[in-house]
């Protein structure tokens, strides 16, 4: 009854409750799209870094750790390899060949990361072959075929069947230098990526170091990102000599990113609820105002100051729920429907490209935004309701019966 | 059997800068069962009074006595829960609360003296029978007659049981033959339940019903009449 009466008492101003209502839906609503914005930024940072080449997790041998060098190689790549594909919990694995390198035209000449895959298992890990935007993924060019990136190929002048020489050490210190054809050229999220990176084929630098496969790092792919920490802690067992690191631990710039934006959108829809709050408390202390004489009679009828300073909780939490419920929702809906078509930034795209964001931002709320949203709200609504119910709970009912209302 | 026992009550208001003595020295009496009616002049402290014995205000000096128990020391809580189960009010604008049907105001005191759901709507139809409204119980107080108003309002002065009934000019608002019609119920209630009532009033028609007439001038009370009952 208590409820009824509460429920009945927010709508008999109804103006004035929806009024503030709508200030809560829109306030909630326009703050978890922008949630949804910015975690979206956060999440195609690191779904492109992931997708791009940095794959869920890696492993390396120490010595490459602390030297990246052509010759600190893994030992029993191929059996490695073949064990990881074994597990449950594994998409793909790349071995690839990562070492530092020169790409010249007959133009220009830039120090560039030269990555050497298998182009099958390469699919299966990384979405570069996806990304091609030019050309064909290792196909249609015989004899060394090379894919660059779209800013590199600006850089050095390349066009597709353009002449590349790349030079590098090799394993006894000698110079290798060697004539590539552009296949491809790949364009990512990340101009960084786009204007360092050749891609070769491993067949092609087994031949260059006499024969010998050389793999630097292997890059695992798994069936779901929730699988990281488990798939880790397994593969650091099974090769316990060998250095295995998960996407956070090999760039924790994007670790911290995505954790910021979490804490960091709380706090946003955290300054927006507070500043409800102030609306809230107003129109509760109107609605308290309006109802002196009423308090007065609750009072000397015997209604205890507790309930009735409950009474205004309750009526508080039912203005505030049912407008942070059709927030919610609204909220929901919007970020649903950017989320299936994309917000297109291409306008922003060079700029977004050197973050490695992708020019179609997809918004999204985690689940547990909208848990600690509806927790956020009751807070602020029992917060808000303390002076009115204050006020309500300091009537003297003598008095407050005759107040002119 | 006394329920209303006050000595030597005063009442000093000091809000302002000159004091003001509403009440001066009140030694009353009124025992179970009674009629009575509170008279007087604007300003000479009816509604004081009727406030004291409420346990809606303190004395500044002197004692309350309601079945037996000292009100006049009692703190603000107890009171509250004091007035819940010993006394009924009734006020002269009906004060129910607007968005609650005849019954549900009925019902809402039953409610803070914890009684059960099933219980609470049993008893507060058998008052609504009692005060002629049943088949109204649906209805909201803007959908009621200012006399169905007051009579819901003496039902919920009645449900929580009290030991008197406090009813503050409950004719003010009223038509004649609305207010004969009132009192016509609560003096059926007091004849027929022994329902104590207590008024303040100036109308003449309350006078005439009451069986007893305290005329209450400059905070004392200079008469203390009891008189036959009169019929219209």
């Amino acid at each position: 009854m208590l409820f009824g009466l509460a429920w009945r008492n927010v709508w008999r101003n109804r103006k004035r409750s929806l009024v503030i209502m709508t200030a809560i839906a829109l306030g909630l609503s326009g703050g978890l799209f922008a949630v949804g914005v910015f975690v979206g930024i956060a999440e195609s940072m690191v779904d492109s870094a992931i997708d791009r080449n940095l794959a869920h997790l890696q492993l390396h041998s120490h010595a490459y750790k602390a030297n990246a060098v052509i010759n600190n190689d893994l030992p029993n790549a191929g059996l490695l390899i073949d064990s990881l594909k074994q597990l449950r919990t594994v998409r793909g694995v790349s071995g690839r060949g990562v070492f530092d390198g020169m790409a010249s035209s007959p133009t220009a000449n830039t120090g560039v990361q030269i990555i050497a895959v298998n182009p099958q298992d390469e699919a299966a890990v990384s979405s570069i072959g996806r990304k091609i935007n030019e050309g064909t993924y290792f196909e249609e060019v015989r004899q060394n075929p090379v894919l660059v990136g779209r800013k590199l190929a600006e850089n050095l002048d390349l066009r597709l069947r353009s002449k590349l020489v790349l030079s590098f050490s090799g394993k006894d210190g000698s110079i290798i230098f060697v004539a590539c054809r552009v296949a491809g050229i790949f364009e990512t999220e990340s101009s960084l990526f786009d204007g360092g990176t050749v891609y070769l084929r491993h067949e092609e630098l087994t031949g260059l170091t006499g024969g010998e496969k050389l793999v630097h790092e292997v890059a695992i792919r798994l069936q779901s990102a929730e699988q990281v920490s488990e798939t880790l802690a397994s593969v650091s067992v099974m090769f316990p000599n060998v250095a295995v690191e998960s996407w956070k631990d090999l760039a924790p710039e994007l670790k911290l990113s995505a954790e910021l934006t979490g804490v960091t959108m709380l706090f946003f829809l955290g300054i927006i609820l507070f500043a409800l709050l102030f609306g809230i408390t107003n129109t509760m202390l109107m609605s308290v105002m309006d109802r002196v004489r009423e308090f007065g009679v609750l009072m000397a009828i015997g209604m205890k100051r507790a309930r009735v300073f409950n009474l205004i909780v309750l009526e508080t939490l039912i203005l505030s729920l049912t407008g942070g419920v059709i927030g919610g929702i609204v909220g929901a809906l919007i970020v649903r429907t950017f989320a299936s078509v994309g917000i297109d930034l291409s306008a922003f795209a060079d700029g977004l490209s050197a973050y490695g964001i992708s020019a179609v931002l997809y918004p999204f709320v985690p689940g547990e935004i909208y848990l600690q949203l509806s927790f956020l709200v009751i807070v602020t609504a029992v917060v808000a309701a303390v002076y009115p119910g204050f006020k309500a709970t300091q009537m003297k009912p003598a008095r407050a019966i005759r107040a002119y209302t | 059997m006394a329920i209303i026992e006050l000595q030597g009550i005063t009442k000093t208001y000091k809000e302002s800068s000159v004091p003001v003595h509403a009440l001066r020295g009140i030694d009353l009496s009124i025992d179970k069962g009674e009629f009575a009616a509170i008279v007087g002049p604007s300003g000479s402290g009816k509604t004081t009074l009727l406030n004291i014995i409420g346990g809606l205000d303190r004395p500044t000096n002197g004692t309350v006595r309601i079945d037996g128990t000292d009100i006049s020391t009692m703190k603000p809580e107890e009171l509250i829960d004091f007035r819940l189960h010993h006394i009924g009010f009734v006020f002269q604008s009906y004060n129910l609360i607007p968005v609650l049907t005849a019954k549900e105001n009925v019902e809402f005191v039953l409610l803070l003296q914890n009684v059960s759901r099933s219980e609470r709507d049993q008893q507060a139809m058998d008052v609504l029978a009692r005060v002629g409204l049943a088949e109204r119980a649906g209805d909201r107080p803007s959908e009621l007659s200012g006399g169905q108003q007051q009579r819901v309002a003496v039902g919920r002065a009645l449900a929580s049981k009290p030991s008197f009934v406090l009813a503050d000019e409950p004719t003010a608002n009223l038509d004649s033959t609305t207010a004969e019609s009132l009192l016509d119920l609560m003096e059926h209630l007091n004849r027929d339940r022994a329902m104590t009532f207590v008024f303040s009033t100036h109308d003449p028609r309350v006078m005439k019903r009451a069986r007893r007439i305290l005329t209450l001038e400059d905070g004392m009370i200079t008469s203390d009449a009891r008189q036959d009952e009169q019929r219209p």
